[in-house]
């Protein structure tokens, strides 16, 4: 017997049964921590409020403007010019035969180097500054949409094509009323992998090439011991990663019912 | 034959050509300086000298060592648990939000505190690289067992299978090529959490050396190192690869 | 027993083309040859086809399978290259796809573009074209209606049934004011009952839009029903076997002219061209066998 089918719209006490299951575990593990960190008193491991108004001192008023907003800007200058010239890419490697079969082996070779392997190189190429933090992140961007948008362009359906080339439909039209629209779902893909991606690449080349951001700020804590701001950073990417994602995650339907690949739907209430 | 063959491979040779042709002149014309980008001949030999040198090996063996300890216990805890979650809807249901907040922090969140904690080493490695592979493929386990199609379970149910058979004989199989590519996943993430132990915690391994290389200014060592450690994923990502199509041979439909 | 004869079905009428035959076709084959080199060697596709299609009338490709109907197709509307062969359409070589041709295809569902509306999937050729955009509003509107499908222009080909989505491709086509429509077994991939809506939808736009229709089918039956012309290819390497002239009477409906002996005869006649011994030494193969009983089956139906 499974319970695995969840297409029918549950009953209201249904869904509050599973909703209520399912916070008994992190519910517990909170109280849990909270007891042992508070009567354990270990530098290591704060109480929760403890923790809290750390994360209020370290990341709200000035450590705001002088961490997270250089390093959220970082992020999105090298998110977008990652994403953007690796669609451009994509797109015209998908269609241009030669091309993709002349580039195949280099861009093969160069996603298997993990992005942080890369950063000591970025390093002697860039130096220590804002360049290093877009450069390496626009870079790990790009390959992966890149790849991505190329198989998403030859994956275009053959009928497809033969309509636009049958109804004359050609040059930018094609580009952008086929094309682009095709690909889409799978740039979408690709965008929400490399979203978590970048945080991630954002914050160890902060660590290690920068003197101000959130990357920068936790390491300095470590080196100094200041358990409370180290907590507060992992708090804050935490959160980071979850707030990043949900607006991803908006922006993404908005984007898909906006090019008509889905409609608006109400929410049954049953 | 040979003709076909060299069709096939023509152009990408054409391609690895240019691109190594741009690399050389433009470095050795000086159009990017080799403070920065060293010629593609030093690249070359530098790796040549490294993989010769029994010193690097220890190295690199350092680093492996790292991944498939961490590897191991990720995939370990991960496969049997993901199966039992995976069969019981209510199991899952009880640790998914959990799971869900944990998985998304990178080893690299945690590595501070690791590090502070439990010291440099291979614990603290390990830990890492669990914390990396391990949530993923827990996950993988478990959607791959959770979605094994109705129109098997309904054969299993009117053979009469029973419970242990039908996990056996459906369930397992079914879900093996899922489980196959999350394994590949998760070994090559476990190779990048090394490196970031070693470039940021200071593991021994060629994530040391690269930084070391870098510090020093080194830029011909930092090329090669980084073209080493792109190797062995490729190495790691085809043996998984491997390991991922044979499970696909355990498939029981078409 | 008597049968009931209505009046116009008495006496078969002459269909179009042997009064054109004198005016210059719009599509011209001459000699169509394709090869295809695999790695196992030469495949002789066709093997010297030549046919005309004169404007107005409708047309059918037939052939068992294999025997590169859609190849023919696929080159005269320039989305094939041919090995040798002229191909001409409205006096013009085709060395791509030619001005005003247009196609509907077999696989409707993959042939729409699902981020647009009905209305945005058939004015796209026009906007693509240098129509603007009120007029191509107008044309769409026009052709959507003539196909049954007013009211659905805003919705998404997705939400719609497989009949309703080739209707949108039928319609996207004549908006698109075509001299010649092509057809690749556009009827093949819905249920019998819609075959039977869509078949009936043909003739009359024809005789709407004046087009000339040049179609593929495997259903030799759709084949008769539809066409002035039936064109027989061989199994590969193909030729062409035998050009059929169909005089049935029109109005053509689905259950009197399939009644009229004069599409007994035709109907045998063209499946015994169609399942006559193959052009090559090489046996029947078993695909071929099973489709020969397929045929079997509308047959009798």
């Amino acid at each position: 017997m499974s319970n695995f089918d969840l297409t029918h719209s549950p009953s209201l006490t249904a869904r509050s049964v599973r909703i209520l299951w399912a916070s008994i575990l992190p519910a517990a593990l909170l109280i849990a921590y909270q007891l042992w960190s508070s009567s354990n008193q270990d530098p290591f491991f704060p109480t929760i409020p403890v923790m809290v108004e750390d994360f209020r001192a370290a990341w709200i008023g000035e450590g705001f403007t002088q961490h997270v907003i250089p390093s959220l800007t970082n992020l999105a200058i090298g998110y977008s010019a990652g994403l953007i010239l690796g669609v451009l890419g994509g797109i015209a490697l998908g269609r241009i035969h030669f091309l993709r079969r002349a580039t195949e082996p280099v861009v093969g070779f160069i996603l298997t180097i993990p992005a942080i392997a890369l950063l000591p190189l970025f390093l002697i190429f860039l130096g220590i500054g804002q360049q290093l933090q877009v450069g390496i992140i626009a870079f790990s961007v790009f390959f992966i949409v890149l790849v991505m948008t190329t198989y998403a362009v030859v994956g275009i359906e053959g009928v497809l094509l033969d309509v636009c080339d049958i109804y004359r439909i050609r040059g930018l039209r094609r580009l952008t009323r086929v094309l682009f629209p095709a690909v889409i779902p799978q740039v979408l893909s690709a965008a929400r992998i490399t979203l978590s991606l970048s945080v991630l690449v954002m914050v160890v080349s902060e660590m290690i090439g920068a003197s101000q951001g959130i990357g920068a700020t936790i390491l300095l804590a470590q080196q100094s011991f200041d358990y409370g701001q180290m907590w507060a950073g992992m708090l804050l990417l935490a959160v980071l990663g979850i707030s990043l994602n949900l607006l991803f995650t908006i922006g993404e339907r908005t984007l898909l019912i906006s090019t008509g690949y889905e409609v608006p739907s109400r929410r049954r209430i049953s | 034959m040979t003709l076909r063959l060299l069709q096939r491979f023509a152009v990408p040779l054409i391609g690895i050509f240019v691109i190594a042709a741009l690399w050389e002149i433009a470095s050795t014309q000086g159009w990017v300086s080799t403070d920065s980008v060293p010629t593609l001949h030093d690249t070359v030999s530098r790796t040549v000298n490294l993989l010769t040198s029994s010193e690097f090996y220890e190295y690199l063996l350092g680093t492996l060592q790292a991944w498939a300890v961490g590897l191991a216990w990720a995939v370990a805890v991960a496969i049997p648990l993901g199966i039992v979650f995976g069969l019981n809807y209510w199991a899952y249901a009880f640790i998914r939000v959990p799971l869900e907040a944990i998985r998304p922090v990178p080893p690299v969140v945690i590595l501070p505190l690791a590090l502070l904690v439990i010291g440099g080493g291979l614990r603290y490695q390990a830990t890492l690289i669990f914390q990396g592979a391990f949530w993923p493929l827990l996950i993988t386990v478990i959607y791959a067992i959770r979605s094994t199609d109705s129109v098997s379970l309904d054969t299993a149910r009117s053979f009469r299978l029973g419970a242990w058979r039908t996990i056996a004989f459906v369930r397992l199989p079914a879900a093996a090529p899922l489980i196959g590519s999350g394994l590949r996943l998760a070994a090559a993430t476990a190779f990048g959490v090394t490196l970031v132990t070693e470039i940021l915690g200071g593991a021994s391994g060629i994530g040391t050396q690269l930084m070391i290389a870098q510090s020093g200014g080194d830029a011909t060592s930092v090329f090669a190192v980084t073209i080493i450690a792109g190797l062995v994923g490729l190495i790691i990502s085809g043996a998984f690869g491997k390991i991922e199509k044979s499970f696909l041979s355990w498939r029981v439909a078409s | 027993m008597t049968i009931e004869i209505k009046s116009d079905q008495t006496e078969p009428v002459a269909a179009r083309p042997t009064q054109l035959s004198r005016i210059a076709p719009i599509v011209s084959v001459r000699d169509l040859r394709k090869t295809w080199i695999t790695p196992d060697g030469k495949n002789i596709a066709l093997d010297g086809v030549s046919f005309d299609v004169y404007p107005g009338e409708v047309a059918a490709i037939v052939g068992p399978s294999g025997a590169g109907k859609t190849t023919v197709l696929r080159i005269v509307a320039g989305l094939l290259e041919a090995t040798s062969g002229t191909t001409e359409v409205t006096g013009a070589l085709v060395k791509g796809p030619p001005k005003g041709v247009a196609m509907v295809f077999q696989d409707y569902s993959r042939s729409l573009l699902p981020w647009l509306s009905v209305l945005g999937n058939v004015t796209l050729p026009m906007r693509s074209n240098g129509v603007n955009k009120k007029e191509a509003l107008e044309r769409a509107r026009h052709a959507l209606a003539s196909v049954g499908l007013a009211g659905k222009e805003k919705i998404h080909p997705r939400l719609l049934s497989g009949g309703m989505q080739q209707r949108v491709a039928i319609a996207r086509a004549l908006a698109f004011q075509p001299t010649l429509l092509l057809m690749d077994e556009p009827f093949a991939s819905v249920d019998a009952q819609t075959r039977m809506d869509l078949e009936d939808l043909v003739i009359p736009l024809r005789d709407e839009y004046g087009v000339t229709i040049l179609f593929v089918t495997h259903d030799i039956d759709e084949a008769i029903y539809l066409s002035d012309r039936v064109i027989s290819l061989t199994s590969p390497p193909s030729v062409v076997g035998e050009i059929v002239e169909v005089h049935l009477p029109t109005p053509r409906t689905q259950v009197a002219t399939k009644k009229h002996p004069e599409f007994s005869r035709l109907r045998e006649h063209v499946l015994s061209l169609v399942r006559s011994t193959p052009n090559s030494v090489s046996a029947q193969s078993p695909i071929a066998k099973s489709d020969t009983t397929n045929e079997e089956s509308t047959w009798a139906s």
